[in-house]
């Protein structure tokens, strides 16, 4: 089998045991529109306090908040229990002569993917169920798929290090959490603290998309950057949970 | 039937003990949240109704009152989703060694009770050191409230449903529960929130936290919720660990 040829059936088969089971299906539609609405909802109940530095109305970005926290969260604790699941046989894998890089490539396209597919849905969702109309929902999507990306490496980084899905899912959480507040733009917040979280730049494109119908090309860097380090070092710590077998070393 | 649940609770507690990282992160969680979140936003007031009686509170003090309940019971649901996960098959297999129903309940519960006890612990020591409630006691009778209700949660949720799945319903459910819903900031919050797992226990923490006297009717509801929800998590148990219908 060329090397190609065994990328794709690693991709087809991450995927298809994705797509097997049919509550990952209901969850990829029904979470983002839940959240969405959710977040809309509840951010809709508070009276326009003047720290509330909110660039639409707290319905819309309540909203906005809600599918990007819902698409980033998706995408991390998918990306953080494929990582857990697929590591002893990744090792099994490496050990059967199909290189660790290939693995992690097939690993990756799959996640990718996802990723893209969760960003069309919660931008699809988004513009139902915004009571205004989106400015550009393409840039909107863009901002979205971002986010999801940025969150499928942080869910391998974290996987990779920490490869129990108690302890995973516990760092996640918190950390999605956490980065929801920070990226929101509910509290004026000192630039300094905002700038080290990851989802603030694809929540200003989307912000910009839906309220201004423009594109914020310069959010685009700093997101590719959390992309280029996440992605780097979930790499280096994937490579080196698998890789040791495969040279006849210890598995850590 | 006391040694039989003194064992299952000392074996689920030295598991536990066997994973260091997990006690760990539930030493350090709670103070990464709660203490950013306390420092992120911004230094103003705000008027607030709490109880009846209308407050001008810091926002810092608002946001760490909140946290609190949410962090304690965000940390709890998610270690008993996935308690309740490793140990269905064990327990199932404990059931047919002669286990019965109520000795695994009890242990299970106690084991719940530890880890709501020790992520309690950790927050209120974190909130502690920047915010004074007016009714200590009170505050963290709600906050140990708040971690076994959410506990419980999560014990439902990870029978229900897969990790997988668990892990979504716990990401969203405590943090748009408590911060957002039962936030005593909102002032037109819609009806069905008062059906959520937070209502009581939050207003009750709240109350604690800001109003000289505790009102005992929202820890009586606090109270009655965590009772109803275990008596749903122990029927949901019961059905799975019951192996007599495993035919």
């Amino acid at each position: 089998m060329t090397r190609t040829r065994q990328t794709v059936a690693g991709v087809r088969a991450s995927a298809r045991s994705f797509f097997r089971k049919p509550f990952n299906i209901v969850l990829l539609v029904v979470l983002p529109a839940l959240s969405i609405q959710l977040y809309g909802i509840s951010l809709a109940q508070f009276p326009k306090f003047e720290f509330f530095t909110t660039a639409a109305s707290l319905a819309t970005t309540g909203r906005i908040t809600g599918a990007v926290f819902a698409t980033g969260a998706l995408a991390g604790v998918l990306g953080l229990f494929q990582i857990i699941s697929a590591r002893d046989a990744d090792r099994r894998l490496s050990i059967c002569g199909i290189p660790p890089r290939d693995l992690l490539i097939s690993r990756f396209a799959t996640l990718v993917g996802i990723s893209v597919i969760i960003a069309a849905v919660s931008t699809g969702t988004l513009v139902v169920l915004l009571p205004d109309s989106v400015g550009a929902p393409v840039f909107a999507f863009v901002g979205l798929v971002l986010g999801s990306i940025i969150y499928a490496m942080l869910g391998i980084l974290v996987g990779s290090v920490l490869p129990r899905e108690l302890e995973g899912s516990l760092v996640l959480v918190i950390l999605a959490d956490m980065d929801n507040v920070l990226a929101s733009g509910i509290f004026q917040i000192d630039q300094r603290i905002t700038r080290f979280s990851p989802l603030s730049y694809p929540h200003d494109i989307v912000t910009q998309a839906v309220v201004d119908g423009t594109f914020a090309g310069e959010k685009v860097l700093p997101a590719l950057s959390f992309v280029a380090v996440f992605g780097v070092l979930a790499v280096v710590t994937y490579s080196w949970t698998v890789e040791p077998v495969a040279t006849g070393g210890e598995a850590a | 039937m006391r040694s039989r649940v003194t064992t299952a609770v000392t074996m689920g507690l030295r598991e536990f003990r066997r994973t260091p990282v997990l006690l760990g992160l539930l030493a350090v969680l709670p103070v990464y949240y709660i203490g950013a979140f306390m420092y992120i936003v911004p230094d103003t007031s705000l008027p607030v109704t709490i109880d009846g009686e209308s407050l001008r509170v810091p926002l810092a003090d608002l946001i760490a009152a909140l946290m609190t309940p949410l962090t304690a019971g965000l940390l709890a649901g998610i270690v008993g989703l996935f308690v309740m996960q490793s140990s269905k098959e064990a327990d199932g297999r404990l059931r047919l060694a002669g286990f019965r129903s109520r000795e695994l309940i009890v242990s299970r519960v106690s084991l719940l009770a530890a880890g709501g006890l020790l992520v309690s612990g950790v927050s209120l020591g974190v909130v502690l050191l920047g915010f004074t409630p007016a009714s200590i006691p009170g505050f963290i009778a709600g906050t140990v409230l708040a971690a076994l209700t959410y506990g419980v949660f999560g014990v439902i949720v990870g029978v229900s449903v897969d990790r997988l799945s668990g892990v979504y319903v716990m990401l969203f459910a405590p943090t748009v529960d408590v911060l957002l819903f039962q936030n005593p900031m909102a002032t037109e919050s819609p009806r069905w929130v008062t059906l959520l797992p937070g209502y009581f226990v939050t207003r009750a923490t709240m109350d604690a936290a800001f109003t000289t006297g505790v009102d005992g009717i929202q820890f009586l509801g606090a109270v009655g919720y965590f009772a109803v929800l275990l008596l749903v998590g122990i029927v949901v148990f019961y059905r799975v660990t019951d192996v007599t219908q495993e035919k």
